[in-house]
Order: C-alpha cells, then sequence, then structure tokens
C-alpha cells in the first residue's frame, strides 16, 4: 500500500485524525530537527524547538495552503521559530563538541575520512553559530532551504534589497571565520 | 577591464543564478580574465561548497510520540473522580484479602492475618511501622501461617509433595501476592506520578 500524500494527511489532519498529524511529524521529524540544530547550534534546544515547531505548526495549519508542498513550509516554520526563539532568548554558548551527536556515516567510509568530515562540519556549524541569528535564519533559508529573495523577504518581513545585503553580508562573515580557522 | 573589478554583490548574485543573462555573460567574460575576481569568486564558492556539504544529523529519538501526546494529552481522570481507580485497586485488594481468609479461617489463627498485614506494611511503608507492632505476634503470625509449626524446607516445596497443608500455604501465598500487588499499584498512585506534570509543563 503506498503511502498517504502530505496533502491528504494535512487535510485528515484538518478534519480531526490526529493520527494523520503524527504521520506528518514522523515524515519531517529529521529535517526540522537538522533545521533546529543548524540555528540553535546544539542538540537539546533543536529537540525542544523541534517538538515546538510542530505544536506551531498544529495550530496553524488553518493557515496552510494545503496545495503547497507541506516540507517546505514547516521547515520555514521551524527557521522562524528559532529565530524568534533566539531573538528572545540571551545567547547561550554550547560547545558543539559537548552535543556527542554525530552525523550518519556510511558504514564503507574509512574512519580517517570519516573522522576528517566530521570535524570539517564541527567547523562550519561553528562558524555558523557566530553569526547573528538573523543571519544564521537567512543561511538556512537560502542555503538550506532553497528559498529565493522574495521569498525570504516575505518570511522575515525584509525588503529584497535587505535580504541581499544580510546574505552577502553573512557569507563573507563565514567565509572570514571559516577561513581563520583554517 | 580588470580596472573595474566585479563587486562582492555581483559575484554574490551570479553564484545565486539571479543575474539576468546578458549580465551573467559579462560577468563570465571578466572572469575569465581577470585572476583577483576569480580568486574573490572561488573564496565566496568555499562557503557555498562548505554549507552544501553538511552532512544531516540523526535524530537521537523519535519525537512523534511526545509530539502527539503534547497535542493530545491522555484524558486525565477529573480531580474529582481522580479517587476511583486507586479506591476499587484498594477494594479488590481487601476482597482477595477475605477471601483467603474465608477459605483458610478454619485451619490459621488471628495471627495469621496479622502477620500478612505486618509483611505488607513492611514491604510498602518500611521497617519502622511494621515495628509498632509486637515482635512476638509477627513471629506467631509467621508460625500460625504454615500451620503452628516451625518452617522446614518442605512447606515451600509445591503442594504435590505436601498435600494438606502446603495446598492451603500456595493459596494464600498466591492470594497475597495478588492483593499486594493491587496494594502497591495503590500507592503508586496514591503517592501520585507526575507525568502528567511534565506534560502540561511542557518543553522549558
Amino acid at each position: 500500500m503506498s503511502e498517504p500524500s502530505d496533502r491528504s494527511l494535512v487535510l485528515r489532519t484538518l478534519a480531526g485524525d490526529a493520527n494523520a498529524f503524527g504521520q506528518l511529524v514522523k515524515r519531517y521529524q529529521i529535517s526540522v530537527y537538522n533545521v533546529c540544530y543548524r540555528m540553535m547550534g546544539a542538540p537539546q534546544p533543536a529537540e525542544d524547538m523541534t517538538q515546538e515547531t510542530f505544536l506551531r505548526a498544529y495550530e496553524r495549519l488553518q493557515t496552510f495552503d494545503s496545495a503547497r508542498p507541506f516540507g517546505p513550509w514547516i521547515r520555514t516554520v521551524a527557521t522562524n521559530h528559532c529565530l524568534n526563539a533566539l531573538k528572545r532568548e540571551r545567547p547561550v554558548f554550547v560547545s558543539l563538541d559537548e552535543s556527542q551527536v554525530q552525523p550518519s556515516e556510511n558504514p564503507t567510509t574509512d574512519p580517517e575520512t570519516q573522522a576528517i568530515r566530521r570535524e570539517q562540519a564541527d567547523t562550519v556549524r561553528r562558524a555558523m553559530q557566530q553569526l547573528s541569528p538573523a543571519a544564521r535564519a537567512i543561511i538556512e533559508l537560502r542555503h538550506f532551504q532553497g528559498l529565493r529573495y522574495e521569498e525570504i523577504a516575505g518570511e522575515l518581513g525584509l525588503s529584497i534589497s535587505a535580504v541581499k545585503s544580510r546574505l552577502f553580508r553573512a557569507r563573507k562573515e563565514l567565509a572570514e571565520i571559516l577561513k581563520s580557522n583554517e | 577591464m580588470n580596472d573595474s573589478h566585479l563587486d562582492f554583490t555581483t559575484l554574490n548574485e551570479y553564484l545565486d543564478e539571479t543575474l539576468p543573462q546578458q549580465r551573467r555573460s559579462q560577468v563570465e567574460q571578466h572572469l575569465a580574465a581577470c585572476p583577483t575576481c576569480r580568486r574573490e569568486l572561488a573564496e565566496l564558492q568555499e562557503v557555498f561548497v562548505a554549507l552544501a556539504e553538511l552532512p544531516e544529523l540523526p535524530l537521537p529519538r523519535d519525537l512523534s510520540d511526545v509530539v502527539m501526546q503534547r497535542l493530545h494529552p491522555q484524558p486525565a481522570l477529573e480531580p474529582a473522580f481522580s479517587w476511583l481507580i486507586p479506591a476499587v485497586q484498594l477494594i479488590l485488594a481487601c476482597g482477595l484479602l477475605v477471601l483467603a481468609w474465608s477459605l483458610l479461617a478454619p485451619r490459621l489463627a488471628l495471627e495469621t492475618l496479622v502477620a500478612s498485614a505486618s509483611a505488607l506494611l513492611l514491604q510498602k511503608t518500611g521497617v519502622w511501622t511494621s515495628l509498632l507492632l509486637p515482635w512476638q505476634t509477627w513471629i506467631n503470625g509467621a508460625q500460625a501461617w504454615i500451620g503452628g509449626r516451625r518452617l522446614l524446607a518442605y512447606d515451600l516445596l509445591p503442594a504435590s509433595f505436601s498435600p494438606g497443608l502446603a495446598q492451603n500455604w500456595w493459596i494464600l501465598l498466591l492470594l497475597a501476592t495478588g492483593a499486594l500487588w493491587l496494594a502497591g499499584n495503590y500507592w503508586g498512585l496514591a503517592g501520585g506520578s507526575d507525568d502528567h506534570l511534565h506534560q502540561k509543563r511542557g518543553k522549558q
């Protein structure tokens, strides 16, 4: 039996089928967790924000246009939710070394290559954490979610020129941080 | 040509593929002839590559149940009826003890029940409460429990080894275990699981 489409699960949720939303959570929890991890920089806050994202999405599901794909929408909700949380909170530095979370590796890759890749990934994640939350959100929306300038502007309530200027500045900062870490 | 290098905005828009085709061609022509701009572009490109290659992390645990539980908490009993389940369990526990008593009363002394209660108290409320009962009563009860004799190894064997007394002993043991289990549940509930509080409190 084929898996139900996102659209049908959304419609069933709106009709009161709680299990349908559970299936959507199962389907998108990893990608949402990764959005939250990139935004929050540590596993526990990422996990908390993943839960909060789905709770918020459930509350706002009435406003979701079911003709649109669910995945990009929920990831955008996650980005915005993390951004708002980061703006509210005082910045807390959490060392990625303490997180103990490792990306799933291809078992055929040799340990040395795995270690190098892990180190590179940690460097990039650490560099991202040095950006302001707003800059991180723009990087997230553009690079990981593939939104266009206009879409980012709509999501973050900015003008297109502001998005471009912040995005380019964030990339410049990232480039400098990565260069200084070489 | 090299007098006017490509600015940072243009390089970004070039990599974002948002430049109009004509402008894009001009940029490519410039890049072909200008090592400075190529180097700038390469540095910027490194950021794109680093972000694109960032691996996806595994989720430490399945969150779907947690999310669903937070969305639709298990309907907790209203405070007015929250006593119902422990009360029913307590009544059942008492009922089992009475049944045990009625089955074995002809053979067992009153001390048997005292001993059962003492053992129950010992297990559930700690040593101090059980010490309130006279020690000799406890000993007498234990002796009566096994038929007025001292505890011997064969008393612990199944009924087939010792028909008569041991059979009753095993019935009592079975019923007492059931009673203890139910009573344990009662104390567990009365002690209060705070799971629902965690759920209501949610994540901080």
